[in-house]
């Protein structure tokens, strides 16, 4: 029966960066479905401000409620603000709850001061301090010196300080130690100092692990956690407390000095979730920041934030997924719906890599959408520079724009988990978001590229497999630069940056590059490289023992692992993982003349040293991740984490921290946090 | 519709089969896509299959796609060889003021035989000069057809028949239709890199087998003279380590649960390389012109973190054995 059409597809599509035929061939049981159907409108025209009927009213809206929004939120709490945070994801953390917990603050903080002295931790829990006194003697001048030092490189040829903001490391470094107070004050333990993490300075030690000790029940308050809650009751468990990814699920603390503990990002997450909820601020989850509201077109203050309704759902249930704790949410399921900010909105709504358009900007191999981004963790909107493209529509300059390039935490690096369509979803069964994931993923080790031929979209190997696992990042660390840096640090000594320094300590990672490569199956108009994937046989899993078993790989398949009797059969298999448009096309050929280097023993197409014949059938295909990290680059902030106009003035009413943030290279924790502090403390103060 | 005449619109229609070229007997997909302007709904409308002499093969309702409509069906290909053409058509159809004229589309495609995949494992490594030795042989049809007892040869480089066989009734473990067979066979008494061919006759009874060839490499190599004596223990606690994998040179061994291997080989200079799940690999020159006993020291691999470089990773190191 011909008709006329009530909903238009092109409506629909133009709603996510994600194709039609994408969501049509991952089906329903991917989860994508409903949160595309759900996800923000464009459609709307936007009213003026003086005609926007508000639903909400807060002092401060909060947009995220990973490490900068948790932080932003209580802290503008505790300084008598009220206080609403909108987090497009079911629960709260974003990737704070993730993280490994590793937490680098500095400037003589308080953590650093006990190790310094020698005491013990309040709780008495810690062994002896790990570092030498003056590896922890520290100060604010010491610290912002370190976090612009132009003379750091790192392995990689990358200058980690150089190109910081001034104004924005100065103001960092002044807030570092009170942020670590902060934490402290609301729940955090720490263990002792171990070093310094990625990009907060070479020469002190500054990093500590947030940590918990295990007991016989979980209190925010005690700092003790279960077995169960800290995801270490099974193997094969993971628990919704803790989504942690980075390290096993509930980690040893021992070498931190704290036996007995576990630790991660999730310890803050939950924590500042904790005290910010007892103390009375309100979240609303499923609601993702559309645009920021700012009157008297670009000279005028922020007055609030259109934020969309965007849940997520089970997708063995269709239930929608819900948060850890509940209490102070409000359940709110209007679409789109406008949120008044009497004071100020602070922006910590992450970076910009789950976003293929923006994210292309800083580097076009990025184009290949299978370079996943905690998608299965943190939804589809995660990280979709939405916090920053809102921003630049009312005027926002943007910061750090090169600091990605090059970078090895902002690009792509093959992984040795294989059959996982993204290795910062390492999550176990347990977890809400494992139904999204699918698979924990197989570690093969750096032995394990021994059995193994890397191929690309089209079939064809592009490097020596084994190297893969020399291609972790080569950040500059202290105290000796424990990445290659070949002599003793010296701050701001030019031959810290000298020729032959960065010659001498140079780690090439050729690898993620060739992965990355255009190639015969790169297409117009984007020329994505496409999946790239790890082919092996029965023999290597017998001898190396590999668990080809759930939830190690997905069951139901999810597109990330195939197995076939012979090599012909696994070419075209392949195309059931949706971002593979092609079977394999050379891959019995690519695989008759490896088997033939191995014979030979001499591979004299990339120089691989160790080689086994793949011949033993079954075979298998298993995708191997690009994991990307961080993104760096964002709004332009001063000191006070106040969000600077495209002609250098600060806009009033507006904030932002961590990635939704730029100038400042610094990885995880530590950023977003201090960020967070400062941007809840500016925040509060504006009347 | 009170006498007003309906609103026509344009409506196209393009038939794609898949695959193009199908083997004899298989599935084959035929699909239909219908285009019309972006305000005209379609969905719902058949769409009806037909074969080459216009008998209806099938029919199926359009559903929505991103760029228009679709249906399609799944049908057997032919089992006779050759072209095939089959057509494709949406009927005029009027309702709610609004009309169409209806299309039609053809395509073709070709049945071809099934294709053989032959496969040979478990060749050794390295296998002294004249030597008997055995290996698999493996042949899946491509639409999984039972080939229990087909015929296969082993050819040597001048294309004589070195070993021949015919399949089992089994199927190779963790396949589904991968018949094999063991065959046994002599090495060259000469030391090299031999490479023969594994082959496999066509079929033209019944459903058409196409045949198949496959390249294997046999080593050859002088008798062993010098016997490696290799323990791997754990870098810290000294514990023996099962399952650790050797390669000099040519020869392979795995430890045994005592964490030894013995391996016999040819004195020469090589390059020792030892790997194991979550161990540190080693690789260091050896020198195997004389009797030798070392012990791998394998450390364990620290847990990687994509970004991080690995904190205090120890090597794998050897200690010689007196």
């Amino acid at each position: 029966m011909v008709k006329r059409r009530e909903t238009k597809v092109a409506e629909l599509r133009d709603q996510k960066a994600v194709s039609r035929r994408d969501l049509v061939k991952a089906g329903a049981a991917a989860g994508l479905g409903a949160a595309i159907l759900s996800a923000p409108g464009k459609a709307q025209a936007q009213p003026a401000p003086a005609d926007i009927r508000w639903d909400y009213e807060a002092d401060v809206i909060v947009c995220g409620s990973g490490g900068t929004g948790i932080v932003a939120a209580k802290r503008a709490h505790d300084l008598g603000a009220d206080v609403l945070v909108i987090e497009q994801n079911f629960d709260i953390g974003g990737k704070l709850a993730h993280n490994g917990g590793q937490s680098s603050f500095g400037g003589g903080d308080h953590v650093q001061e006990r190790d310094r002295l020698g005491r013990p931790d309040p709780d008495g829990w810690l062994t002896a301090p790990l570092l030498a006194k003056e590896d922890l003697t520290d100060d604010t001048e010491t610290l912002f010196r370190d976090m612009t030092d132009w003379s750091v490189v790192d392995n990689g040829a990358v200058a980690d300080y150089r190109y910081n903001s001034r104004a924005f490391q100065r103001g960092w470094a002044d807030n570092a130690a009170a942020t670590r107070q902060f934490l402290t004050d609301n729940h955090v333990r720490w263990s002792r100092i171990t070093t310094t993490h990625t990009g907060g300075g070479m020469t002190k030690g500054r990093a500590a692990y947030s940590i918990m000790k295990l007991g016989a029940k979980t209190d925010i308050e005690a700092g003790t956690i279960t077995q169960e809650d800290a995801g270490n009751l099974a193997e094969e468990r993971q628990s919704p407390f803790n989504p942690q990814t980075c390290g096993a699920p509930g980690a040893p603390a021992d070498a931190w000095g704290a036996p007995g503990c576990v630790g991660g990002g999730y310890v803050i997450s939950r924590s500042v979730e904790y005290a910010a909820r007892k103390a009375g601020v309100r979240f609303m989850m499923n609601r993702h920041l559309d645009e920021i509201i700012r009157e008297g077109g670009d000279s005028g203050r922020i007055i609030g934030v259109k934020a969309s309704y965007t849940p997520r759902f089970s997708p063995k249930t269709g239930n929608r997924l819900e948060s850890f704790w509940s209490n102070g949410n409000i359940d709110e399921r209007k679409q789109v719906i406008y949120i008044r900010a009497r004071r100020a909105v602070v922006v910590g709504t992450g970076g910009f890599m789950g976003n293929i358009p923006f994210r292309t900007q800083f580097d076009p191999r990025m184009s290949e959408p299978s370079m996943q981004y905690s998608t299965g963790l943190m939804g589809p909107l995660h990280e979709d520079a939405s916090g920053i493209l809102a921003g630049m529509k009312v005027g926002a300059g943007l910061g750090g724009l090169f600091q990605s390039y090059g970078h090895s935490l902002a690009t792509p690096k093959l992984n040795s988990i294989l059959a996982v369509s993204d290795v910062m979803d390492k999550v176990m069964p347990g977890h809400p978001a494992f139904e999204f994931i699918g698979s924990f993923g197989i570690n093969i080790g750096t032995a394990g590229w021994e059995y193994i031929i890397a191929v690309n979209q089209v079939g064809k190997r592009f490097h020596d497999e084994i190297s893969t696992g020399r291609e972790r990042s080569a950040e500059a660390k202290y105290p000796l630069g424990s990445a290659g840096t070949n002599r003793p640090f010296t701050p701001l000594d030019w031959r810290n940056a000298s020729v032959k320094h960065v010659r001498s300590s140079y780690i090439s990672g050729p690898g993620s590059d060739a992965a990355m490569a255009m190639n015969e199956g790169s297409r117009a108009p984007d020329y994505s490289s496409g999946p790239v994937w790890a082919i092996f046989d029965q023999a290597a899993v017998d001898a190396n023992k590999w668990p080809i078993r759930y939830p190690y790989i997905a069951d139901p398949p999810n597109g990330t692992f195939f197995k076939a009797d012979t090599l012909a059969e696994l070419a075209r298999l392949v195309v059931g993982n949706r971002f593979q448009h092609m079977p394999l096309k050379y891959l019995e050929e690519t695989v008759a003349r490896f088997n033939a280097f191995a014979d030979a023993g001499k591979d004299t197409d990339f120089e691989k040293p160790v080689m086994h014949k793949i011949a033993k059938a079954p075979f298998y295909a298993a995708l191997i991740p690009l994991a990307v990290n961080d993104s760096y680059g964002g709004l332009k902030i001063d000191g006070n984490c106040q969000v600077i106009d495209i002609y250098g003035k600060p806009i009033p009413g507006l904030y932002a921290g961590g990635e939704a943030s730029g100038g400042g290279r610094q990885h995880g924790i530590g950023r977003a946090c201090v960020t967070g502090y400062i941007a809840g403390t500016q925040a509060a103060r504006l009347t | 519709m009170n006498g007003q005449e309906a609103v026509l619109f344009p409506v196209s229609l393009s038939l794609s089969i898949s695959p193009q070229e199908v083997d004899a007997g298989a599935e084959l997909t035929l699909k239909a896509v219908a285009e019309c302007p972006e305000d005209y709904d379609l969905s719902g409308d058949q769409i009806s299959f037909h074969d080459a002499a216009g008998r209806e093969i099938g029919s199926a309702p359009l559903a929505v796609l991103e760029d228009g409509f679709g249906a399609e069906i799944i049908v057997t290909a032919p089992v006779e060889l050759g072209e095939y053409g089959y057509s494709a058509v949406l009927t005029a159809a009027e309702s709610d003021g609004v009309a169409h004229a209806g299309a039609r589309a053809e395509a073709r495609c070709s049945v071809k035989a099934h294709d053989a995949y032959l496969n040979a494992w478990d060749v050794p490594s390295a296998i002294t000069a004249g030597d008997a030795f055995s290996f698999h042989v493996g042949l899946k049809c491509s639409c999984g057809c039972n080939l229990a007892n087909r015929s296969f040869v082993v050819r040597d480089q001048a294309g004589t028949v070195v070993a021949s066989g015919r399949l089992g009734d089994a199927v190779w473990p963790g396949t589904s239709a991968l018949y094999f067979a063991e065959v046994q066979a002599v090495a060259p008494a000469d030391i090299s890199l031999h490479q023969w061919m594994v082959e496999s006759a066509g079929s033209n009874s019944g459903i058409a087998h196409a045949p198949g060839s496959l390249a294997m490499r046999v080593r050859t190599v002088a008798a062993p003279d010098r016997e490696i004596r290799i323990e791997a223990v754990d870098r810290e606690s000294g514990a023996p380590l099962k399952g650790i994998n050797l390669i000099v040179g040519p020869y392979r061994a795995t430890t045994g649960g005592d964490g030894v291997a013995q391996m016999r080989v040819v004195g020469d200079h090589y390059v020792l390389h030892a790997s194991g799940l979550q161990r540190m690999p080693y690789r260091d020159h050896l020198d195997a012109t004389r009797p030798i006993g070392l012990r791998l020291l394998m450390a364990v691999e620290l847990p990687q973190e994509h970004f991080m470089p690995p904190v205090n990773q120890k090597p794998s190191i050897a200690e010689v054995l007196e």
